[in-house]
């Protein structure tokens, strides 16, 4: 049947939960016996030399049929991964954290409940996408907006769960998220919040409830498996300002985040203020190739060529005003006059660069509008791999400059170049760097997996982690956290016994690992 | 599988050709019959390559944002009127369409990588024996032409599903100005056709 077996399981126990689950639910809800169609289950993009491949996936299109494959699970204490839509590649995409997991693929539960137009949110299945979110409100003619993530392909659930962001005020998808329905290890179901009130009609309205508040459990966790999910939605605004503002030198990004710092403290800039760097700009439009022949890093001529070909800073602040126009245009003189204070600025308005592919994006995706445009930035380095680190820390100039730095000198020790961004959200900024490499070049992968974990080790120096990250590098990133002997760990690994004593959900998920699997 | 017709002037007195067939709107497929299943092709407009094979095949051009071709593409594999799904493009359009494509049971049989580098151009070629070995032959005896080479041999492709053959070799050929400098060509498949 396969020779990839879960961990701990016998071939004979495997056969007969198969067996089981073939009994339960309709035949196309398994895969197992197409090895093509297993494969699909891979990351694509995986650094390290092994290919990670589930024993089997399971489909299961309601909450019923999650509760009969927990029950095969527990009998023969399978490991189970879940996915929703899969497709957040530079994190691993539908690849399980060991090889032979049972991945379940929750893309057929793609239902949108409810849309609620008057109180602004939206009730979802974990396999609906920001487009199909996104077309079911154009179609219905809703004034509704979504806030999608770069590539609108992703699922509006699995990004909230992930603590993924967009470019909307609503771009902090944990924080817009409100009220859920969780399937826990037992079988039991869950509502979390105001949803726990018989009837209420306030569980997407109101996060908390009364008592402990549990949703943060189910993020970036392995705790239970959400089936449902309220999302605030934004009303259309009744005004709305694009704007772009690059600058011609990388030094220039210390006075930059001291002006967007008061800026995001004060709400004057209402949502996540990506400061983008010339790679992330323009590796959708042009390649490396194109400079310079070779592998990489790009050299500092060419990548002045680069930005003055396209005209564009080294760095570019990306933001947008939505409300009624006259407080908007109070709100731009603010912002104008701050920037401004910056030598060098060149201030664009939408309408004022129609060819810049990436302002165009952008914009679409500040308006709420789905897109995959970005995706493009993977051939710059050619080969299209892609992998992200992300670490968080304060919004300061001199924090930031330190960083650039650090990690553009780190990656080019590796032979890689510096693609990132700082998005600026609330009071913090993540660094967001897309490392970016050929699949096919096998010995760069080896470099990029060495350099990842050398960026780990640079930032916990530095006092700084990953809020999330790849599977591979989810132990390391895990040990991080380790104030007061590794406390926070050890209270996840309470919470994971108390609640799935079979060890079956996800394990290993953010390094959080069932007792029965725990090393030492 | 493999395509019984063999030159693109047959494909499109048969009414075959998927660029005879507008993808955009994805009405035209809704009048066809399974049983005439066809190939979609895919090219780009961002780079002289991709512009030369799509011209000669009419393909269907991915812009900057390949967002609505990607749904077109999907509306049409749901119809179950596609044989198989080719392009020559940027590793980004192959990496999405073949992620749509999977979800419909569609798997990569043929894969070319061509990337320039230093005055030449680098091509691995995996598929079927006899592709790869033609593919090789005519793309050496021709350096220049290799898009329009791979244009002509996309309906005599077979599928390779089992066993494939890789050939690496390079030509003397000099990055067009505006080229990313790395292409792929592709192939996907239904597993079970």
């Amino acid at each position: 049947m396969t020779d990839n077996l879960p961990p701990g399981v016998s071939l004979s126990d495997f056969e007969s939960a198969i067996g089981e689950l073939r009994e339960l639910l309709p035949l196309d809800s398994i895969v197992i016996d197409n090895p093509a169609e297993v494969r699909s289950y891979r990351d694509p993009w995986r650094v390290t030399p092994e290919e990670v491949l589930p024993s089997a996936a399971v489909l299961p299109r309601n909450v019923e049929e999650i509760q009969d494959v927990l029950g095969v699970a527990r009998k023969y204490r399978i490991p189970l991964w879940t996915i929703s839509t899969g497709k957040n590649y530079a994190y691993g995409g539908p690849a399980p954290r060991k090889a032979g997991y049972i991945v379940l693929d929750l893309k057929r539960m793609n239902r949108i409940l409810e849309v609620n137009e008057k109180y602004g949110y939206a009730v979802v299945e974990p396999g609906v996408s920001y487009f199909d979110l996104y077309n079911y409100l154009q179609r219905t003619g809703s004034k509704l907006w979504i806030d999608p993530a770069a590539p609108g392909w992703g699922g509006v659930m699995g990004n909230a769960l992930e603590r993924g962001a967009g470019y909307t005020p609503y771009g902090d998808h944990f924080v817009f998220q409100c009220g859920m329905q969780v399937v826990l290890a037992d079988g039991s179901v869950v509502e979390t919040g105001m949803g726990a009130l018989p009837q209420s009609n306030t569980s997407a309205l109101h996060k908390y409830g009364c008592g402990p508040s549990v949703d943060g459990l189910f993020t970036a966790s392995n705790a239970g498996i959400v089936t449902k999910m309220g999302i605030w939605l934004m009303p259309e605004p009744p005004g709305f300002k694009a704007f772009k503002i690059s600058f011609p030198n990388e030094t220039d990004l210390v006075p930059i985040m001291e002006v967007l710092r008061p800026l995001k403290l004060n709400l004057v800039i209402p949502n996540g203020t990506p400061v983008v760097g010339p790679i992330y700009e323009l590796g959708h439009v042009a390649t490396r190739a194109q400079y310079q022949d070779g592998k990489g890093p790009i050299s500092e001529d060419a990548l002045r060529k680069l930005v003055s070909d396209y005209d564009v800073g080294m760095w570019n602040v990306y933001s947008a005003f939505y409300g009624p126009p006259p407080i908007i245009e109070n709100n731009w003189k603010v912002v104008e006059e701050a920037f401004r204070s910056i030598p060098g600025g060149k201030i664009y308005l939408e309408g004022d660069r129609p060819h810049d592919e990436a302002f165009k994006y952008r914009i679409e995706l500040m308006r709420g509008i789905p897109n995959m445009a970005e995706y493009g930035v993977v051939n710059w380095a050619g080969g299209a791999g892609h992998l992200d680190f992300v670490p968080v820390s304060p919004i300061n100039g001199e924090e930031a400059l330190r960083q650039f730095y650090a990690m553009k000198e780190r990656l080019g020790e590796y032979k890689l170049d510096y693609c990132g961004e700082f998005m600026a959200a609330w009071r913090f900024m993540a660094h967001v760097n897309l490392i970016l490499f050929d699949v096919f070049d096998l010995d760069e992968k080896a470099r990029v997996n060495e350099c990842y974990n050398h960026l780990i080790d640079d930032a916990v120096e530095l006092g700084y982690s990953e809020y999330r990250t790849h599977p591979d590098y989810m132990d390391k990133i895990a040990n991080t956290y380790s104030w007061n002997d590794h406390s926070l760990l050890k209270t996840h690994e309470k919470i994971k016994d108390a609640i799935d004593p079979r060890g079956i959900l996800a394990p290993g998920k953010s390094g959080v690992w069932p007792k029965h699997l725990r090393a030492g | 599988m493999r395509l019984a017709l063999t030159n693109r002037r047959d494909l499109l007195k048969a009414g075959l050709w998927a660029g005879a067939i507008p993808l955009a709107g994805g009405t035209a497929f809704a009048h066809r019959e399974p049983a005439q299943k066809q190939i979609l092709v895919f090219s780009e407009t961002v780079c002289p390559e991709t512009e030369v094979f799509g011209r000669d095949v009419h393909a269907h051009r991915l812009g900057a944002d390949p967002s609505t071709e990607m749904f077109d593409l999907d509306a049409a594999l749901k119809k179950g009127v596609v044989k198989a799904v080719f392009g020559l493009t940027r590793n980004s359009s192959q990496f999405l369409i073949e992620q749509v494509a999977l979800a419909h049971g569609y798997y990569p049989t043929f894969k070319g990588v061509h990337a320039y580098d230093n005055g030449s151009l680098r091509h691995e070629i995996t598929g079927a024996r006899s592709d790869v070995l033609r593919l090789t032959d005519q793309i050496q005896n021709a350096p220049a032409l290799w898009p329009q080479i791979i244009a002509r041999n996309v309906p005599v492709l077979r599928a390779a599903h089992g066993a494939k053959e890789i050939a690496r070799f390079q030509t003397p050929l000099r990055r067009p100005q505006q080229s990313p400098g790395y292409l792929v060509s592709w192939m996907l498949e239904k597993a079970h056709d």
